[in-house]
């Protein structure tokens, strides 16, 4: 079931109709069962997978709640890492190793015919397992104690608002939420609305709009002039961020009507001046997740100059990776890995810090612009590669942007410059006020205006087939 | 990687007062904005050569000229393409509007049902009635068209598999039910855009495609067979229409036009199930049919049709037009008009 469409308005009209109906002490259950018609959905089969990993989880974290002895705790810790990552690795990215491994061999004379799964990918399986990994990993670490609901741990798991694509909630913050009743709150009622309102305006009226014009700009790669690349890779970033911080808003309004408040996941990140910035703003639940669980493990920055480029380029890399089962994604991490290093070998160890956007005098604006600039320029190299179906397009494509191949008016530019326009319409008053329920501050008959147009706007763009999220497929 | 921490689990501040009031303006406006699309039928028609405005067009352009037809066409495109009344007029010893084209842009036995039944004064005096089926009727990730938004009664919509909700939406929500059309206007900056003539072989002139670029027949087999989830509602309607056709006297023949060969192989090879539930779901058609079935979809080459005699997939030029509706009259054999 996916988000913005009528199957899902109707199945949240019903879900929320009865979870204020139920006795609280029912909610979970309503809740659990919701989670499972919702992800059943789309294929029941998987949800075998859910279950594999809920159970496993719980009885481990369970044992060591019980256990003192380390090694006993190591194994039982090992336990969970081998089967959420063996179910990741087998669905994910068996076919990808094992193409990878024949190429390899195909290069030095041999040509082994090894086989494949060809299975299709369970939707949120990337999520999911590292939910529930990182629950695990808290409780090893006695940060977290178990909890002995296993309705409440199911859910945790599986709580449909952010089961598919995030955020990817740290037990701590989700836990304690679910383990209690929830009342019906008129104003988070209206936040949750005005939440998803705006993500899905974000979705219909930038993602999915950008989205027909970037096929096209990518679909001959070799052959289209250099403005025409430039124009999709532009719209393929307002795709991206209207995409998934849609789908993120969506989710997070989705469950505040439910009285449950998720993290948030994305915090104007094109705003941002520095690559460092850029990645506290971006996906937040994943890169905090990666920092928490594998750079930090690796030694962060501990350890000397070389062995934290070394960590932060393998994280990076691990995360490109996590995107998705190709050389693509290993290279968009690539660049970002690399990015991170040089900025902080400029940095020279002083903390990256957000440049302020008050234009205080013009050369303060200028060194603002300048660096925003730069930070956009590695992000927008980056996403050619996360677009493009091969190395080898990308590479294209970017031949095709540097030297301004063939022919291309400035005109090709105005409907990304129109989309990024929109977009900071709404990023903008977010940054200023830390509020992504920034609407509620403006007078009530300004703010009716605005929730109608949005809504009309919405109405008019819906496509018939819909669009589904870029991030489902990871 | 920064290990510094983010804000990011900080708790939103709820929304403010006024919540009521704003919700208030925001309905009044949404209201207001109903009342127009739903009061201004026009809204469906304003662009001509658009989904919405089609039937119109072909009740303005090509019944009102034809007060009297004895053949008539009911299709999609391809048979609009396909079949050149004048050709079959000639061929058949027939005067001119006595064969109508009555195909329309992905027409679907809905589109059918509905010219036959709006225009029944007209329409029930032929003798004959060609009905083109397809093999996407079967495919029920084909959403419905701005037709069947616009025109559907509450029945129809409930029985269409797969689509229930958002075709309730549109009955309920006129906004919605008019969406595509509103914003198609929208983007041509509310340009009309031009109108829709009638060529030279009484086929109706809607090309959308001005350029002469055509997507490669596995485009088009994508994006009609792709995604595919079996429905059987179009093909239930083509049935009913048939019936129709019969309860009021008229000959039917079942048509499929041939294929460009390219497309063909490609359904036999990567959409078969598709083949499969269609030929299935084709039989009882056939059956309540009366003439010969004209079922060509294969046999572009046995008929005479070569590559160039294609437009694209399954659309033909005016030379293929030419041999192909002179094909059909050849299978009519003799048409009697009522009053001959």
């Amino acid at each position: 079931m996916l988000f913005c469409t009528w199957n899902f308005g109707l199945f949240l009209l019903i879900v929320v109709g009865l979870y204020y109906l139920v006795p609280r002490r029912r909610q979970n259950l309503l809740l659990l069962f919701a989670s499972y018609v919702f992800y059943g959905w789309w294929d029941w089969r998987f949800l075998g997978l859910i279950a594999l990993s809920t159970g496993v989880d719980f009885v481990v974290a369970q044992r060591l709640g019980r256990t003192e002895a380390e090694d006993a705790r190591k194994r039982l810790v090992w336990v969970s890492l081998v089967v959420n990552i063996g179910v990741l690795g087998f669905f994910k990215y068996f076919d990808f190793f094992t193409n990878s491994v024949a190429a390899g061999l195909g290069a030095i004379g041999f040509e082994p015919h090894l086989p494949l799964l060809e299975v299709i990918l369970p939707v949120g399986i990337s999520f999911y397992t590292f939910q529930t990994m990182a629950y695990t990993i808290d409780v090893y670490r006695r940060r977290l104690k178990p909890t002995n609901d296993l309705t409440v741990f199911a859910l945790y798991v599986c709580y449909f608002p952010q089961l598919v694509a995030g955020p990817i909630e740290r037990a701590d913050q989700l836990l304690p939420q679910l383990s209690k009743p929830r009342a019906l709150a008129r104003t988070d009622f209206a936040g949750g609305l005005q939440l998803i309102l705006i993500g899905t305006f974000r979705k219909i009226a930038i993602a999915d709009f950008a989205a027909s014009e970037v096929s096209a700009a990518f679909a001959e790669p070799g052959e289209a002039p250099g403005m025409m690349l430039l124009r999709g890779v532009l719209l393929f970033a307002l795709q991206v961020y209207g995409d998934f911080s849609g789908y993120s808003s969506i989710a997070r309004g989705t469950s505040r009507l439910l009285g449950i408040e998720l993290m948030r996941n994305f915090e104007q990140p094109y705003l941002s001046t520095n690559i460092a910035v850029f990645w506290r703003r971006w996906h937040i639940s994943l890169s905090t997740w990666l920092r928490d669980y594998l750079y930090i493990p690796l030694g962060g920055g501990r350890g000397g100059t070389l062995r934290t480029y070394r960590n932060l380029a393998l994280t990076m890399l691990l995360g490109g990776l996590w995107h998705g089962a190709s050389w693509n994604f290993v290279v968009w991490g690539g660049i970002h890995g690399v990015a991170l290093s040089a900025h902080r070998l400029w940095l020279r160890g002083q903390r990256p810090t957000q440049r302020s956007w008050r234009i205080r005098s013009p050369q303060v604006l200028a060194e603002t612009v300048g660096a925003w600039a730069a930070t956009m320029f590695v992000v927008l190299v980056a996403w050619v590669f996360f677009r493009a179906p091969d190395l080898p397009s990308s590479l294209s494509i970017l031949e095709g942007i540097f030297t301004l191949r063939g022919h291309g008016s400035l005109r090709l530019l105005a409907l990304p410059l129109a989309l990024g326009a929109l977009a900071m319409l709404l990023d903008v008053p977010q940054y200023v006020t830390g509020e992504h329920t920034v609407l509620s501050r403006l007078p009530w008959p300004l703010r009716g205006c605005i929730y109608a147009i949005m809504i009309v706007t919405i109405t008019l763009m819906l496509r018939d087939t819909n669009v589904p999220f870029i991030y489902f497929q990871f | 990687m920064s290990p510094s921490s983010t804000s990011s689990s900080e708790p939103v501040p709820p929304a403010r007062r006024g919540v009521l009031r704003a919700v208030g303006v925001c309905l009044v406006l949404l209201l207001a904005f109903e009342l127009v699309v739903a009061r201004r039928e026009a809204v469906w028609t304003v662009r001509p050569r658009s989904s919405g405005a089609v039937l119109d067009v072909i009740e303005a352009r090509v019944l009102s000229h034809a007060p009297s037809p004895c053949v008539v066409v009911f299709g999609s495109s391809r048979l609009r393409d396909a079949i050149a009344p004048m050709v079959v007029e000639r061929e058949l010893g027939l005067s001119r509007g006595d064969v109508l084209n009555l195909g329309v842009t992905a027409g679907t036995p809905f589109d059918a049902q509905h010219l036959f039944h709006r225009n029944r004064d007209i329409l029930s005096g032929a003798t004959v009635a060609l009905v083109g089926v397809e093999d996407w009727y079967v495919n029920g990730a084909i959403p419905p068209s701005a037709r069947e938004r616009r025109f559907a009664t509450l029945g129809q919509r409930l029985e269409t598999d797969g689509h229930v909700l958002p075709l309730l939406a549109g009955w309920a929500w006129h906004t919605y039910g008019a969406h595509d059309v509103i914003w198609h206007w929208m983007r041509a900056r509310g340009r009309r855009g031009a109108d829709v003539g009638v060529l030279e072989d009484g086929r109706l002139d809607w090309r959308l495609r001005s350029d002469g670029h055509n997507d490669p027949p596995r485009v088009d087999a994508e994006r009609l067979l792709g995604g595919y989830q079996f429905t059987q509602h179009r093909m239930r309607r083509a049935l009913a229409l048939v019936e129709s056709l019969r309860r009021a006297d008229i000959d039917v023949s079942v048509v499929q036009i041939p294929l460009h060969p390219e497309y063909t192989r490609l359904v036999a090879e990567e959409h078969e199930e598709v083949g499969t539930d269609f030929e299935r779901e084709l039989r009882p058609i056939v059956s309540a049919s009366n003439l010969s079935p004209l079922i060509w979809a294969d046999d572009s080459a046995a008929l005479g049709l070569r590559a160039n005699h294609f437009r694209d997939y399954g659309h033909m030029t005016e030379d293929g037009a030419a041999v192909l509706s002179a094909r059909i009259a050849h299978e009519l054999g003799s048409v009697r008009c009522q009053g001959d």
